[in-house]
């Protein structure tokens, strides 16, 4: 036990994050992957439309595990369900990235679940632009670093 | 040692006072908060308890302006006397506590109240740790008035881990009618360096006052200026039962200017006339102490007319009477008519008498401004006058909103004493503007016109037009984008049979290859009124791995053939608050490094 000096604090009572979080989730038009990085296209109307790819970051990840990405539609029934399986026994990874492509489903409203093995980490909601009038889907593609 | 003690006494003394066990528990393997976004953020072994609710799950997100948030990851409520309940997810708002469960199967089932099923505001950990301070801590108290206590705490200063605290109040909350003491930030500008900002709020029956200390610390940081010291502002007032403050002192004190000024208030009021009067005592390093003594009478039992008589004295030889008056006649219409007298005597005797007035008329189509002002000299026995009258019109938009023509008349008069006699202007004039978005021309081009007139009538003799034109054509190809821009700007001066005047040309062509946040290279060509190159500008910016960028800038006068400047750097920026920069300088003639603060 070390009592840190002069403040009354022991070091196993300090907050340090050891918990997997996903720190970034994102609609994009398309995304390419290649062995050293990731070139990502955005839509150029904040709305996004189908088809779409929902990309995702979980940090500090460690050991086996699985993802699921769950969509509900505006009835709050369940439309779309996905598990993705990763990691291997004893490694530690920084963070894992998941992206997956989703070429239409019905209605415009959608609300997300993602669950890191059975809890549920990342919730929200999303609309769809399906107007014919709206912006074509031209391409402005953002490389990201390795 | 001791000093600390005692604060952190007056700390326990103050939360036993104020109610330590009323408000909201929350306690998790990591908590993190931002004053700065006002979040909070939780992970691992959530425990919220809120008077007998309670709810535990595995993530927390709090918005602390709306006191809404949730819990996830096999969240457990438990209400009074009932027996857990698991949900994916419970939303919940505090004060009072309120929460809907919400879960995530073949669909989306909801227990609790369906009002608080609306999106929560998300902000995400990173961003949470670029606040300039933030805490880490094990477990937190919220209470109803939004003050927030945790314990085992780290502090990051600027991004970095300061002392470990146990306990400590890392939120003040609302503030109205208590006495407080609190850290209100620490920063880093460039104008103080680094700084620490405290303050202090009094609330108690008969007295009270809001403080405010600035600590601010430069020689550490080498900067310009006094090293250290202090900048303290402070109102302490009097109160009545009846919530007026018949006596309300104002005080500060800057060691950074060596200043200090200070100002005793005493306001009252019977029978519908109210007065105040104030003294005043300033000084600055170097100089003497001023004095002002400042009294005011006014009479505000009538509807449409408030008179107001004002005095201000120094005690030696200078003094100001004035007599106001403003009057409402309709809601749209304010005539504001007075009179003042100006006599000061140290170094150079002055002794003015002043009429003025001001009109102010406004409805939804048309607005009128005018004011009137006749200044006598009493020492040397002249007159100056000054009238001006300006007219606001609406401004008037076509074809949905995409031209925009703006009209604006106005009207100046002065009559003042010259040296070669009385001189007199009387300038009626008018401006107008028309702008639009721009046209599309063929393969996707966009001309912008853009046009504006301002005429002065300066009597017969002067009179003024002037001509602003400007025309842009641009293009844009993926990242590439050109532009042509030419403005012709023109002057005419009628005089007698004649239009004197002249134009200037100004065409300059802008290149522009970007990729945010890769890459920027801009280059200007800049012609002369004989649309010959004049100048040639490049601009470039290229990020590089480890949040480095290289700047390059050159300028080169075609004329002169020679380059007028050079820079071509590396920068490496530190928690967006440094730069550290590297490379060299045609100006200086060096090669450079040095540490700038970010803007």
């Amino acid at each position: 036990m070390l009592l840190l000096f002069g403040c009354g604090v022991k070091v196993e009572d300090l907050p340090f994050r050891r918990y997997p979080v996903i720190s970034r989730l994102e609609f994009l038009q398309d995304i390419e992957v290649s062995e050293d990085r990731i070139r990502k296209t955005v839509f150029p109307d904040p709305v996004p439309r189908f088809p779409l790819v929902i990309f995702l970051k979980l940090k500090a990840v460690e050991g086996p595990g699985t993802l699921q990405l769950r969509i509900y539609g505006e009835n709050r029934e369940q439309v779309y369900a996905r598990t993705f399986p990763f990691g291997k026994p004893g490694r530690y990874y920084d963070y894992i990235v998941l992206y997956n492509r989703i070429e239409d489903l019905p209605g415009t409203r959608f609300r997300y679940a993602v669950f890191y093995n059975r809890d549920l980490i990342c919730s929200g909601s999303f609309g769809v632009n399906r107007s014919v009038d709206a912006p074509p889907n031209s391409a402005r593609k953002i490389p990201n670093s390795p | 040692m001791s000093t600390w003690l005692r604060f952190r006494s007056s700390i326990l003394l103050f939360c036993l006072l104020s109610g330590w066990n009323q408000g909201v528990d929350i306690s998790a393997e990591y908590i993190i908060y931002s004053h700065e976004n006002g979040y909070i953020r939780g992970a691992g072994k959530v425990v919220l308890t809120a008077g007998d609710y309670s709810v535990s799950g595995s993530v927390l997100m709090l918005d602390i302006r709306s006191m809404a948030g949730k819990i996830m990851g096999s969240a457990q409520l438990t209400p009074p006397g009932g027996k857990p309940v698991e949900n994916d997810e419970v939303l919940f708002r505090l004060f009072p506590f309120r929460y809907l469960g919400r879960s995530y199967t073949r669909s989306i089932e909801y227990q609790g109240d369906r009002s608080l099923d609306h999106p929560l505001r998300g902000v995400e950990l990173e961003e949470l740790k670029k606040s300039s301070l933030y805490y880490e801590c094990r477990s937190l108290t919220i209470k109803p008035t939004g003050q927030i206590v945790a314990r085992h705490i780290i502090p990051y200063l600027l991004q970095v881990p300061s002392l470990p605290l146990k306990k400590f109040i890392i939120r003040k909350g609302e503030m109205t009618g208590r006495t407080v003491f609190f850290l209100e930030n620490i920063d880093y500008t460039r104008q103080y360096g680094l700084s620490a900002n405290l303050g202090f709020n009094l609330h108690r029956p008969v007295l009270q006052g809001e403080h405010r200390l600035k600590l601010f610390e430069r020689g550490l940081f080498g900067s310009d200026g006094t090293p250290r010291g202090f900048i303290f502002q402070a109102r302490d007032s009097l109160v009545q039962k009846n919530r007026d403050k018949p006596l309300v002192l104002d005080s500060l004190f800057n060691t950074d200017q060596g200043s200090y000024n200070l100002t005793l208030t005493h306001q009252s009021h019977f029978s519908g006339f109210h007065y105040t009067l104030a003294h005043n005592l300033s000084g600055r390093r170097g100089t003497r102490s001023y004095h002002l003594l400042t009294a005011g009478l006014s009479y505000r039992g009538w509807e449409k007319i408030t008179p107001r008589l004002d005095f201000s004295t120094d005690y030696h030889s200078s003094r100001t009477y004035r007599i106001s008056a403003p009057i409402q006649i309709i809601k749209s219409l304010r005539i504001h008519p007075g009179w003042e007298r100006n006599v000061t005597g140290r170094e150079i005797r002055r002794d003015d008498t002043r009429f003025f007035t001001r009109l102010d008329f406004s409805s939804s189509l048309v607005s009128f401004h005018s004011n009137l002002d006749i200044t006598r000299d009493l020492v040397e026995l002249t007159s100056r006058s000054a009238f001006s009258l300006q007219m606001g019109i609406p401004p008037v938009k076509f074809l949905q909103n995409r031209i925009r023509f703006v009209m604006a008349p106005f009207y100046t008069f002065t009559a003042f004493p010259g040296a070669s006699g009385f001189t007199r202007t009387s300038t009626p004039g008018i401006q107008f503007s028309i702008a639009s978005e721009g046209i599309g021309l063929p393969l996707g081009t966009i001309l912008i016109p853009r046009f504006g007139l301002y005429h002065l009538w300066n009597g017969p003799e002067s009179t003024k037009t002037n001509f602003d034109t400007q025309l842009s054509v641009e293009k844009k190809l993926g990242n590439f984008s050109v532009s042509l821009d030419y403005s012709l700007v023109s002057r005419f001066d009628p005089r007698d049979f004649w239009v004197q005047g002249y134009s200037m040309n100004h065409l300059s062509l802008r290149c522009e290859l970007k990729k945010d946040p890769l890459y920027s290279l801009s280059s200007r060509v800049i012609f002369n009124d004989d649309f010959n190159p004049e100048s040639i500008t490049f601009l470039g910016r290229l990020s590089l791995p480890w949040q480095a960028r290289l700047f390059a800038s050159t300028v080169y006068q075609v004329r002169e053939t020679r380059l007028a400047t050079m820079e071509i750097y590396l920068q490496k920026d530190f928690i967006g608050l440094f730069k550290l920069r590297g490379g060299y300088s045609l100006s200086l003639k060096r090669f450079f490094i040095d540490l700038v603060q970010s803007l």
